[in-house]
């Protein structure tokens, strides 16, 4: 692909330098240049600074039709009569209207408002621009005002609530990237991620990497025929996302936007854990049935906590209870509170500057923004910049741009091992306090006699030595060429598109030399030697470094043509489409590292086998991983769409796309068959028969077409994974992949109805859309016989999913104060129709780390043990009483209680927009419904092996006879082996299934336009200060625990309050 | 306007991207997607599967944890199915753990189908490469099939020959129909497969290798497989075999008894190296304590009474390190064991004399030198006793305890295992059903026409 790159790259160059020198004055005057039918009237729309507004939707009061301005701020009427009244509205100019004095003349001045200003009616379906509903299928285009009026870094967060259909799930608290996404219901099992293309092409790099502020629009495709044009990566929907770039228009503006978000501390009273008190009971209870003996007996001498250390010790009982009265006293949140967290803030930078004449435009911009999270000495930083020039020669207008952008995330994965809750950070004198870890202090106190590291662990001190540092870099170039043939052949253009994306990702972990990692590390390889001390591992930091590159390589030729006669019109596209995608991994740890030269040692010697010193049975080499792997996935397509219109009441649209990837082994059936798609569209209104006075607008469409996923996980081949050296120094490797000659790729057809409806003048404005998926051959894991050998990745189920969405806008009051409401409801419904189900344990259908597929259940199913109540010991009943064993590994889900669907099948937003003068309020509300979700509740089997948080349900546990009346809490069960399937039974048990209907206060947002004198002081042309609350809270929630369905562990996540203030500059 | 030189060069662009375009290379579509994956088209990629230890070193734990060298006093930090099988209970697959020691050969099984599913496709350039291939994915084969066979089904005899052995899993196809064959068809594979094995693989074994399999291997678990068959002339025959190829003991005298790990895994008696299954932590070093009386049977001038067991901090005997090289038992094939089948071979056939040089020959390699001078035995009878003896305390913890016992019994040996555990006695009656463990239950449940074993 190199030279290709270095190709583009020459060539923009030459052109650029051609345009330097071929630079037109431009003209200072623009021309009505009426492309108009002739006898049409015209009028133009301006603003404040007399520069002409595109994209204004001009109504007509009279007889409800209305138009819009184009980018010369033009619009025409058939008919405009004398003194009509003309609605002007759009997002980004305040609603407006106009009494029509002279039909010749027509000049409107409206007030521009600075954000957004970008037309949101485009739907862009990557290939082609149509304005919203010009286009057979369904698709959405997010309200871009409703998106600037969100502050997340990221622009999918703010895509929440503002498109139909869209879930982020899970929600992880501290990353800016949710672990997947969803438009629509899912197609499929391993990959249900839309496809995301920015400018063109799919994003290979991180979505993160692009600044929000420079997104123009974003449109969200899910009708059958965008999806088979995109082809084998679309089945889950696609999300095209257009940068801003300027008009070619004579303008100079320059822009900003900067904010600063703030967050308390964190609650971390909030979390429902095990008090002090509370732990001290458990090991005092389950030190009475001896289970610690037997860990005093394990050779790798295993920790035991502070409780059970003083019940060892031979301590009068006056003295052991007042030492454990002290515990019981101690809550380290406070300490956690100072020393860990602290209040957020986060800063937000953006400048735009754009320009351009007739012949040319272009566009600058930079951002930058930082986040200082929760935990002390962390911190997120991000720097992005736009580059963009486009210009016009005669009938070839050429385009490029470079994209940058930093992202820098330092001590962003969390915080150190959990605590018990009386494990303090500081003692009365400010010294570090060391915790039981790994090993028995018994142990480590005498181990070597003095003469190895300090083996202790001090949890202060792993938090403040936390050295990891996550930096991205991201680099885009695009180059298109646009040619306008029509001198040629009428209506013939010729489009050519080159885009090199390249990211590089290095995640660096430094273990301090004072750390526990690298003091445990040392001390377990050292030998006592008389008279010294070998350490097979240099004292000295050890850093762990993961890089990651991606490179993308994108081409693409397209050809179209129109042809317009008299009512027809007719557009045929056809392109070839090449796409090379490469990744790189690599994985290498450094000894001895020195953080100033990046250097230290590399090459250990991972072959000799040194006894541990801490258990001499077991012999360890030094621990070395190298790593590295690449990826290669490269597609070649052929696609053609045809879209014909007849009478300006009946659109037709057929696409087919051809795909050949290296990922379709040619042993995979069907890879060359083709995706194709037909849509039909009727815009019943325009009928002559048609009369209705209050519904001018109603447009009703059909798509349908197929789509696929590549099985990215599963290979037809049979494959084998080296994996270094064995005990004999020779390579080995293992087999990886069986060879299944019947392999497929997933296959997803769509069905997609869609009815639109306007009223009068817009004011409202409703579209239902109905969507039908059926996916064959999905890709999925199989536990397989044993027998065999092999895990399977193959195609293993099908499903098929139903998805309504209503949309409902509606202008409520158009006057000087205007309320609009936007309304969306989406409801799913998903069910596997076929699966090659082998019949798990019961268990693993309600364990979310198993992926099970149940006949006639949905992918995300909630399932549950029945549970019947605890018995007069305190254990969990269920169908066979306390029979655990035989309930959860009983064969198939059919024991088991189905609740429902662990993800919503209804949801949505309704979002207010109040607007005053220069006053603007907009109050988003979300709604999940009709879902389910599993409570945390205590775990005895992991308080039994020492995981530390338990739950606060302990406190409502069986205690003695009688209490099974008024708690479902099961008793700390006391025996030398504790039982696992007792825990796995009863928190899997129905008792713990919760309703997760919710209503979230999402969003509020208030803005204040600044006017007059203000804005002349700043010599501001525009400005507007705003402020943001983001996620207030739940308003009411199905569940009685206070627990908020979207965030199931952990601390309540603190409200984020934003001031910010944008402008243009005059 | 003028017109401009640009409107020229324009093109130029254009044109290359076009051409760009449409060269789509097709061998670009028929990379691998990724790296990390081969395809299994080389010698290099089957050897690098063959020599892949982690999966073709482990062999069965349950015979071994079954059997009578060892005993336990607390079983809390032992899995579940390792105490029942320690107590010889009808059910011992109770947890949701999977079953290694049917699992574990399996894999095995599928990777040697895999090698020689891939072999006729190789280059024929090298073809005594290819052929010694096959004879190590065979051997690797029927290792497993013995292994799995011992647990799960019958010892052979020809009354039984018509009963349940185990599935023979012959191809590497992931959709394979899984039934049980006859315990006779079972045995003619693996002894045929050995055979076959014995032929295409190299006549000595690597000295640095001991994980790949050689002629001398092949010969000696053919006899392990006849001796466990009651085929004593078979058994003779392929041990005579395989010693008259390698015939290396090593001398214990030259061994450092002070140490934990006196032997290396490639030392050189080892013929093929495996061990015990190495998650089953009951039979790790020091976790487990040696049968007293059997502790107390070694002499105080054998060698292996320092060599094998230590005394741990309780006073109470365990065992070092074994040829394994690690703290888990070795389980696979040495110079030691075929000797000891050849001189119990000969005793059968009465041939004392014979039977009684090779014992000594071992002996004399295990005790100080000088030390070791024969019990007066003469008739073939007490020569067999002897040989039993000596096997007993010189394969103690190879897994190979539990196969005897069963062999002994069919006999008229009549050996009854007892254990004491919390109080309570636990007796195992000669041929009793639970010699033969249970088909885990994941594989019932996948298969409803594989036949459970009774208990």
């Amino acid at each position: 692909m190199g030279q290709f790159h270095f190709l583009a790259f020459f060539c923009t160059a030459l052109l650029l330098s051609s345009v330097i020198h071929a630079q037109p004055v431009p003209s200072m005057v623009e021309k009505y240049q009426g492309k108009a039918a002739p006898g049409t009237k015209s009028g133009k729309v301006i603003n404040q600074l007399g520069e002409p507004v595109p994209d204004v939707t001009v109504a007509n009061m009279r007889t409800g039709i209305s138009t819009y301005t184009n980018s010369k701020g033009l619009f025409y009427f058939k008919v405009l009569n004398q003194n009509t009244v003309l609605l002007l509205y759009g997002d980004h100019i305040r609603t407006d209207s106009f009494r029509v004095r002279h039909v010749r003349d027509i000049l409107i001045r409206v007030e521009e408002k600075i954000v957004p200003n970008v037309p949101q009616v485009i739907i862009n379906t990557g290939y082609q621009q149509f304005r919203k509903n010009r286009n057979a299928g369904s698709d959405f285009s997010v309200n871009q005002e409703q998106f600037q009026q969100r502050v997340a870094i990221n622009a999918v967060h703010r895509l929440e609530s503002i498109v139909p259909g869209l879930l982020l799930t899970p929600k992880t608290p501290y990353l800016n990237q949710p672990s997947w996404f969803s438009v629509g219901a899912r197609t499929s099992m391993l990959n249900p991620n839309p496809l995301i293309v920015v400018d063109h092409f799919p994003l290979q790099g991180n979505l993160i990497n692009i600044n929000p502020d420079d997104i123009l629009d974003i449109s969200v495709l899910r009708d059958a025929s965008a999806l088979s044009l995109w082809g084998s990566r679309a089945a889950s929907g696609v999300v095209i996302i257009k940068t801003r770039s300027s008009q070619y228009i004579d303008r100079f503006r320059v822009s900003f936007n900067t904010s600063i978000s703030l967050a308390a501390r964190p609650a971390l009273f909030t979390t429902g854990r095990m008090s002090a008190a509370d732990h001290i009971i458990f090991d005092t209870t389950v030190f009475r049935s001896k289970y610690f003996d037997q860990l005093l007996r394990f050779p790798t001498r295993p920790p035991l906590s502070q409780v059970v250390e003083a019940l060892y010790k031979h301590l009068p009982d006056a003295q052991r209870l007042a030492f454990l009265d002290s515990l019981a006293s101690l809550d380290n949140r406070h300490d956690l509170k100072k020393y860990f967290y602290r209040p957020s803030l986060r800063q937000h930078y953006f400048i735009q500057m754009e320009g351009g004449s007739k012949a040319y435009n272009y566009y600058i911009s930079t951002g930058y923004d930082r986040i200082h999270p929760e935990w002390q000495l962390s911190r997120e930083e991000r720097t992005t910049a736009l580059f963009k020039f486009n210009t016009k020669f005669r009938a070839l207008e050429i385009s490029t741009s470079v994209s940058l952008a930093q992202h820098l995330q330092k001590n962003m994965n969390g915080v150190p091992e959990s605590m018990l809750p009386y494990q303090m950070l500081l003692d009365n004198n400010n010294m570090e306090v060391a915790m039981p870890y790994k090993y028995r202090y018994s142990y480590i106190d005498t181990a070597g006699k003095g003469r190895l590291l300090d083996w202790r662990y001090y949890p202060l001190r792993e938090f403040r030595l936390r050295n990891h540092l996550v930096t991205e870099n991201d680099y885009r170039y695009n180059l298109a060429l646009k040619w306008d043939a029509g001198k040629i052949v009428p209506g013939l253009m010729m489009n050519a598109y080159f885009q090199h994306q390249a990211a590089r990702n290095q995640l660096k972990e430094v273990q301090d030399e004072q750390s526990f990692f690298t003091r445990d590390l040392v001390n377990s390889y050292s030998q006592l030697q008389p008279g010294t001390v070998l350490q097979p591992i240099p004292e000295g930091d050890i850093a762990e470094r993961y890089k990651t590159k991606y490179a993308s390589t994108n081409m693409r030729l397209q050809f179209s043509y129109s042809k317009k006669w008299s009512n027809k019109l007719l557009v045929l596209m056809a392109g070839k489409d090449r796409i090379v995608n490469e990744e790189m991994y690599s994985r290498e740890r450094i000894y001895d590292y020195n953080e100033a030269s990046g250097k230290g040692q590399t090459d250990v010697n991972d072959t000799t086998l040194y006894p541990m010193y801490y258990f001499q049975g077991l012999r360890l080499a030094i621990p070395s991983p190298q790593l590295s792997r690449s990826l290669y996935h490269t597609y070649a397509s052929a696609y053609l769409n045809a879209f014909f219109r007849w009478r300006e009441k009946y659109d037709l649209t057929a696409s087919a796309r051809q795909e050949r990837s290296n990922l379709f082994a040619r042993r995979i059936n069907n890879q060359f068959s083709p995706l194709m798609s037909v849509g039909v569209a009727w815009q019943l209104s325009s009928e002559r028969f048609y009369h209705s006075n209050w519904l001018p607008f109603v447009r009703l469409s059909a798509t349908y077409g197929s789509t696929g996923n590549p099985p990215y996980d599963a290979f037809a081949w049979r494959t084998i994974s080296y994996s270094g050296k064995n005990d004999n120094g020779d390579p080995y490797a293992f087999l990886t992949n069986p060879t299944q000659n019947t392999l497929r790729w997933e296959r997803v057809r769509n069905l997609n109805l869609g009815v639109n409806l306007r009223t009068v003048n817009d004011r409202v404005e409703l579209s239902l859309n109905w969507y039908r998926k059926s996916s064959r051959y999905l890709v999925g894991y199989n536990d397989l016989d044993p027998t065999l050998g092999t895990d399977l990745t193959g195609n293993v189920a099908a499903l098929s999913s139903r998805n309504f969405d209503i949309v409902i806008e509606s202008k409520n009051v158009l006057r000087q104060f205007s309320w609009r409401t936007s309304f969306m409801m989406s409801i799913m419904q998903e069910k596997i129709t076929y699966t090659d189900d082998t019949l798990l344990a019961a268990w693993k259908y309600c364990d979310p780390n198993y992926f099970t597929t149940v006949k006639g259940k949905p992918l995300y199913g909630l399932f549950s043990f029945p549970f019947k109540g605890l018995d007069q010991h305190g254990d969990p009943l269920g169908e066979k009483g306390t029979q655990y064993i035989d309930m959860i590994m009983a064969r198939g889900s059919s024991s088991l209680t189905y609740h429902g669907r662990a993800t919503p099948p209804i949801f949505g937003s309704i979002t207010n927009d109040f607007n005053f003068k220069q006053w603007n309020l907009s109050i988003t509300v979300s709604y999940k419904l009709n879902y389910y979700f599993r409570r945390q509740s205590i775990n005895y089997y992991d308080l039994y092996q020492g995981v530390p948080a338990g739950s606060a349900d302990f406190s409502r546990r069986w205690q003695q006879p009688g209490d099974e009346k008024t708690t479902t809490v099961p008793s700390i069960p006391v025996s030398v082996e504790p039982d696992h399937n007792r825990d796995i039974f009863y928190n899997f048990s129905s008792v713990l299934v919760e309703k997760a209907d919710h209503l979230r206060l999402q969003n509020i947002h208030l803005s204040y336009d600044l006017e007059g004198r203000a804005l002349k002081k700043g010599r501001l042309r525009l400005a507007n200060i705003y402020l943001n609350c983001s996620n207030p809270g739940i308003i009411w929630r199905a569940n009685k625990w206070g627990i908020d369905p979207d965030q199931l562990s952990g601390y309540r996540q603190p409200v984020l309050y934003t001031i910010g203030f944008r402008g243009t500059f005059k | 306007m003028y017109k401009k030189p640009v409107n020229r060069l324009t093109i130029l662009p254009v044109a290359l991207l076009m051409l760009s375009i449409a060269c789509t290379k097709q061998a670009a579509l028929e990379r691998v997607p990724d790296s990390s994956l081969d395809l299994l088209n080389s010698i290099e990629d089957v050897q690098a599967l063959l020599d892949n230890m982690i999966v073709m070193r482990e062999t069965p734990a349950l015979p071994e944890i079954s059997a009578d060298n060892f005993y336990i006093v607390d079983s809390g930090q032992f899995y579940p199915v390792e105490r029942n099988a320690y107590l010889w209970q009808r059910e011992i697959f109770e947890d949701n753990a999977p079953v290694e020691d049917w699992n574990q050969p399996y894999k095995q099984v599928y990777y040697a189908n895999s090698v020689l599913d891939a072999l006729p496709d190789l280059l024929a350039d090298k073809p005594q490469l290819i052929s010694q291939l096959r004879g190590a994915a065979l051997f690797i084969r029927s290792y497993a099939f013995y292994n799995l066979v011992l647990q799960f089904a019958n010892l052979y005899d020809v009354t039984s020959a018509g009963g349940p052995g185990i599935p023979l899993r012959l191809t590497a196809d992931p959709f394979e129909q899984i039934r049980r064959a006859t315990l006779g068809a079972t045995y003619d594979q693996i002894t045929n497969d050995l055979k076959e094995a014995a032929h295409l693989l190299p006549a000595m074994p690597d000295p640095l290798r001991k994980n790949r399999p050689s002629a001398p291997a092949a010969y000696a678990l053919l006899a392990r497989v006849y001796l466990s068959m009651r085929d004593y002339a078979g058994a003779l025959l392929y041990a005579d075999s395989s010693l008259s190829l390698y015939t290396k003991l090593l001398d214990y005298n030259s061994i450092d008894t002070s140490v934990i790990d006196p032997f290396s895994r490639n030392n050189e008696e080892v013929l093929y190296q495996s061990n015990l299954y190495s998650g089953a932590t009951m039979l790790h070093s020091g976790n487990c304590y040696i049968d007293s009386l059997l502790y107390r049977s070694y002499a105080a001038a054998d060698l292996r009474k320092q060599l094998f067991f230590t005394i741990d901090n309780t006073g109470h005997p365990i065992s070092k390190y074994s040829y394994s090289g690690y703290n888990f038992p070795f389980s696979g094939l040495a110079v030691d064991e075929v000797l000891l089948i050849r001189a119990e071979c000969k005793a059968r056939l009465q041939d004392a004399a014979g039977a009684l040089e090779d014992l000594v020959t071992l002996l004399k390699s295990r005790w100080k030198n000088g030390a070791y001078t024969p019990p007066p035995v003469n008739t073939p009878a007490e020569v067999l006793a002897l040989v039993l003896m000596e096997r007993r305390k010189e394969l103690i913890f190879r897994g190979l305890r539990w196969a005897d016992i069963r062999r002994l019994n069919k006999g008229n040996a009549s050996i009854t295992l007892q254990r004491k555990y919390r109080q309570q006695l636990y007796t195992l009656p000669p041929n009793d059903p639970r010699y033969v463990f249970p088909i885990p239950p994941d594989v019932i449940a996948f298969n409803n026409d594989i036949e459970q074993n009774p208990r």
